[in-house]
């Protein structure tokens, strides 16, 4: 009995733990560095881990449900070079559903790949990261497109309201629905339960299939929005923009606490992971620490946080 | 009520049914026997909607019905336990109380927690079940998890409720709980299929009962027509004396003893031992603990409770490798997925756990291991091209013996064999048989566990049988028969 409660204790410990780094790191940044200090570089974190955030949202999704997308990088890169290319073309908002078309597109791909044909998740989403990439790349034949639409980018990165950036306005949007979504409603249960076990949930009449195909046409509808809100930033396109983020997405999800393998996470955990490594990464550029000194430190961040997961669950063994 | 009939179904290399039928009558507990993989769990799966039958009709109230699926099934009040828990460790026990109708507003957008928890403790309460709704699941015991199951399927008023083995995991307090939730089902109309090993509970429980055997219908009558001789004689359906392994069972020196072993629910207090020179037969029913003993044996597991000694020396392997240096080997009932690496040829696959003697600080010499493969499967007469074939092409029978090869090559004193002939065929089966013969007849223990009675009374020196857990008793070969073996499995005196 009290063998329990000390393990749902030193569960609890885990969470706080990660609240704990959060403010331990920004306390001695706050020290070390004016720089990070500084009220405006403070504000600036929030839009700048808008697209960490959202693909990390959804990567939360994935994993939860015991699936994992490695497409997410390269899916949202040709969203953001189809979408800078429609706006080049004068197309106006039309640019807007376009964008989330080419991101549902690739996520019902996965979606299918793995609902339908049975394709591993690894597997059917590396095939959607080559296409994409593909796409991307005869589309813009090596070249940085550049467009010129300012409503866009203000309504999608540069513009303020309430003294934050609309990327920041974005990514609470998505946290809020993403939030929802898993924590309130029956969609976000079966979610769950199929990461849980996904036999045991078909066995119990869960419509097993429909919720894999949902969350992997979602999470590409969202890669839409992200490949928007890249290019809203600079204000140009590149067929490798936003790669790299698949990796990024699923250290913050794993930091967060999602479990490999499914059936456990939340999205506020999801969001303390996608905070730390968004201040990290803030602050260790702002003292000229070195950017493959920053992955290092990103990488051991990820493996501290994993061992005090598997410690906090007990040493059962079973995952 | 609900009647299957002329039910067949196969599955790859398997006729699981072969006409089979079964009816069920409101308000009854129809118990639903017959022995290993005789079609029971298949026949309910077929009701529930899992499986799709290839012939025959089901009908509920006389109408013909068919189910895609298990939410199918359930929207015509058929709800199944499963032998197969399907409570999930990540959700809390309302969660799995309620799942896939959590009370909600607007059409499941928006889930009422608060309603959630109140009605989870409503159906704990009505059905006297001591729980905290709020506890996960994956931290109850998994006789617990047993009742939250059950509850799950109570509480939606089923019309038809097929209970799969429900009494394999629980406790003595949980089995009376079960049993005042069957008898209240009962009075409120249910039809009840239950499925069980548990003679005493058929009696004590059943109204009817059906009894099936090799997928085929062979009896169904009132409990009060038929006695425990009765059932098992059905079950087993022949009068079998085989000839049998003619030798005097040599218990000169013990090879392997165990002392009250204990792990989880599954393995609870055995006693045995195994003499060397001897085949020692393991029978028991699914679920009675014999792969579990043989793990604890072989250092995969590790026990609870309990001690065992190898040749007069205290033995608690920490690994598989511990226990090979031992001098213990495990042959896995599961060839795929722990006896033979398919992908790769026989001589890698034999070489395998003997890697170490055939290397030179740390290189493997291609031709040692290829001549060391050729001697092994010469002695035990792999059918296949050379070493290089690629263990997956061969037929289950080879691939078997690859796997024996790979173990024997390690020269164990104390080999376990789990279910050594499933899948072959019978000439396989035959030279299987000479070959752990002669091994015994060299000075091997060997342990084989068996769900084919014939079989282990045509091979062992020595039957011991296990029930729940424990060793309910054993009998040299020359004496056993399917009827006592049965006997011995079906024990539950113990219980108490």
């Amino acid at each position: 009995m009290s063998a329990r409660s000390s393990l749902r204790l030193s569960e609890r410990m885990a969470d706080l733990g990660l609240a704990l780094a959060i403010v331990a790191i920004v306390t001695a940044l706050l020290i070390l560095s004016p720089a990070f200090r500084d009220p405006a570089n403070l504000m600036g974190i929030g839009r700048q881990v808008a697209i960490l955030g959202i693909a990390a949202a959804a990567m939360t999704f994935v994993i939860l449900m015991g699936e994992i997308d490695l497409s997410v990088g390269a899916v949202a890169s040709a969203a953001a070079v189809v979408t800078a290319l429609a706006l080049a073309q004068g197309w106006g908002v039309w640019a807007i559903p376009i964008a989330i078309l080419v991101g549902t597109v690739f996520g019902l791909l996965n979606g299918v790949l793995v609902v339908a044909l049975g394709v591993p998740a690894f597997i059917a989403t590396l095939v959607s990261f080559f296409l994409a990439q593909g796409v991307a790349l005869t589309l813009t034949g090596g070249q940085t497109i550049l467009f010129a639409a300012d409503w866009f980018r203000s309504l999608f990165a540069t513009g303020s309201f309430l003294g934050q950036r609309a990327a920041f306005w974005w990514l609470l949007a998505v946290f809020v629905l993403m939030g929802w979504l898993l924590a309130r409603t029956r969609f976000g249960a079966q979610v769950r339960a199929i990461g849980g076990d996904a036999e045991a949930s078909a066995m119990l009449g869960l419509p097993v299939a429909r919720v894999k195909l949902l969350v992997f046409t979602l999470t590409g509808a969202l890669m839409g929005l992200v490949g928007m809100i890249l290019i809203a930033r600079i204000g140009n396109a590149r067929a490798d923009g936003a790669i790299g983020l698949e990796f990024d997405a699923i250290a913050a999800a794993v930091i967060g606490g999602t479990r490999l393998g499914g059936g456990y996470g939340s999205i506020p955990r999801t969001a303390l992971g996608v905070l730390l490594i968004g201040i990290l990464n803030n602050g260790l550029a702002i003292m000229n620490v070195d950017f493959n000194t920053q992955q290092v430190i990103k990488g051991a961040l990820v493996v501290g946080v994993v061992l005090i997961d598997r410690w906090a669950r007990g040493k059962g063994g079973t995952t | 009520m609900l009647e299957l009939s002329n039910i067949t179904k196969s599955f790859p290399g398997v006729r699981a049914l072969d006409g089979a039928r079964f009816d069920l009558r409101a308000g009854e507990v129809h118990a639903f026997m017959g022995e290993n993989g005789a079609g029971k769990s298949t026949m309910m799966k077929i009701a529930a909607g899992l499986f799709a039958p290839d012939t025959g009709t089901i009908r509920l109230d006389g109408v013909p019905v068919s189910f895609a699926n298990p939410s199918e099934a359930k929207a015509a009040g058929i709800h199944t336990v499963f032998q197969e828990l399907t409570v999930l460790e990540n959700l809390d026990v309302a969660q799995n109380l309620l799942i896939g109708r959590e009370p909600a507003l607007f059409g499941g957008a928006w889930l009422d927690r608060v309603a959630l928890y109140d009605e989870a403790a409503k159906i704990l309460r009505e059905l006297r079940i001591p729980m905290d709704p709020r506890r996960m699941a994956g931290r109850l015991s998994t006789g617990q998890r047993q009742i939250v199951e059950i509850a799950r399927a109570v509480a939606q008023n089923p019309r038809v409720l097929i209970l799969d083995e429900p009494t394999s995991s629980l406790g003595r307090h949980e089995e009376e709980l079960l049993f005042s939730l069957v008898a209240r089902l009962k009075t409120a109309g249910t039809g009840i299929v239950y499925i069980t090993h548990r003679m005493s509970e058929v009696f004590a429980l059943a109204d009817r009962i059906t009894v099936l055997r090799d997928g085929r219908h062979i009896l169904t009558d009132d409990a009060a027509n038929l006695d425990r001789p009765a059932l098992i004689r059905a079950m087993v359906g022949r009068d079998v004396s085989e000839a049998r392994h003619e030798g005097e069972s040599r218990r000169a020196e013990v090879a392997l003893e165990v002392r009250g072993l204990e792990r989880g629910a599954d393995v609870r207090g055995v006693d045995l031992t195994l003499y060397r020179g001897e085949v020692l037969g393991l029978a028991g029913l699914m679920g009675a603990g014999r792969t579990e003993l043989a793990r604890l044996m072989a250092g995969i597991d590790r026990p609870d409770a309990g001690e065992m000694m190898l040749f007069g020396q205290p033995y608690a392997p920490a690994s598989v490798r511990a226990a090979m240096l031992a001098g213990v080997a495990y042959v896995s009932e599961d060839r795929k997925g722990l006896g033979v690496v398919l992908p790769l040829p026989v001589g890698q696959n034999i070489a395998l756990p003997s890697l170490a003697r055939l290397s030179r600080s740390g290189w493997v010499s291609p031709a040692r291991l290829r001549d060391f493969a050729r001697d092994w499967m010469g002695r035990l007469g792999v059918r296949a091209t050379g070493p290089d074939t690629v263990v997956g092409t061969l037929s289950g029978g080879n691939q078997q013996k690859v796997a024996l090869a790979k173990w024997l090559s390690t020269a164990p004193r104390v080999i376990l064999l789990d279910e050594p002939t499933r899948g072959v065929d019978v000439g396989a089966k035959a030279e299987i048989y000479t070959l752990i013969r002669a091994l015994a007849a060299e000075g091997t223990a060997v342990l084989v566990i068996s769900s084919e009675l014939p079989e282990l009374m045509q091979l062992c020196d020595r039957i011991a049988v296990m029930a729940q857990g424990r060793v309910s008793g054993d009998l040299p070969a020359v004496e056993a028969s399917e009827t006592a073996l049965l006997e011995l499995a079906f024990d539950e005196s113990e219980a108490a």
